[in-house]
């Protein structure tokens, strides 16, 4: 997907905005926040607040919501949240896709993918190739 | 523009290309205000990385959930919601009268006598706080 087109210009109704849709029963169910939903949260305050305040929340909220719709509907929560940060880190050229994937690369080369197995996050992100990066730097 | 508490206001029927906050659900919609919330920088132009000025005043507006959903079952609920003022436009015909007339047909269905001394004598604030009390929960 292109990180640079933010906006669906074809699209009546945004993919979020789902109020007064025939969606069946709200999910109430509840858990703790796992290690990589911490994480994610952790750098999102990080790139949002000062003394860094890369983007806004705002600016989230919009790429959140204008990811491409397979994606919306199968990422889980706090995956879109990272998949966002991923897209405003090279929307902004802080980061380069390319410099992702060798860093993906060179986790796997190392045999420590130890962001995504500890964290739980799912096999989507995996395919998606880039969000483990962010969590992992912090390691 | 600046919007009064208590006056009807119709949410536009705008649909940007860009982000927005305004929930499809209510545009077109008609309400009332509840507050002044202040000014804020507009989330609109901030989720582009602008500025967000010339700052955007916030309202909080109450809708009837009959009005939003025509098969509602209750009369009675409402539903409050934060809007920006450059979606909001004054509005002609005050909605209270028409929410008010619905409880009282329904009470008049179960009790005729009662219901007129309902109508008159206690109708307009019970009905208010209940609806306060209920749009809060929310």
């Amino acid at each position: 997907m292109s990180a640079a087109t933010p906006i669906m210009k074809s699209r009546i109704r945004a993919q979020n905005d789902l109020g007064g849709e025939p969606a069946g029963p709200v999910d109430r169910d509840t858990h703790e926040p796992t290690l990589f939903e911490k994480r994610v949260d952790a750098v999102f305050r990080l790139l949002v607040e000062p003394p860094v305040a890369l983007f806004t929340v705002d600016a989230q909220r919009r790429v959140f919501e204008t990811v491409p719709p397979e994606v919306y509907k199968t990422y889980k929560y706090y995956e879109l949240w990272l998949e966002s940060i991923r897209l405003l880190l090279i929307e902004k050229g802080v980061l380069a896709q390319a410099e992702i994937d060798a860093k993906i690369a060179a986790f796997e080369r190392s045999g420590a993918s130890p962001a995504l197995e500890r964290s739980g996050a799912s096999p989507a992100l995996d395919r998606a190739g880039a969000p483990a990066t962010p969590a992992a730097a912090h390691r | 523009m600046s919007l009064r508490e208590g006056q009807t206001v119709h949410v536009k029927t705008m649909v940007p290309t860009g982000h927005c906050r305004t929930p499809y659900y209510l545009r077109g919609k008609t309400g009332t205000i509840e507050a002044d919330l202040g000014a804020f920088l507009n989330p609109e132009e901030l989720a582009y990385h602008k500025s967000g000025l010339p700052k955007k005043i916030l309202y909080r507006v109450r809708f009837d959930q009959k009005h939003l959903w025509p098969r509602y079952p209750s009369a009675r609920d409402t539903l409050v919601a934060d809007i920006y003022e450059h979606w909001l436009e004054p509005a002609g015909a005050a909605p209270a009268k028409r929410a008010a007339a619905k409880p009282a047909k329904r009470t008049a269905a179960r009790t005729k006598a009662k219901a007129k001394r309902r109508a008159t004598a206690k109708t307009k604030p019970t009905s208010k706080a209940k609806r306060t009390a209920r749009g809060r929960r929310r």
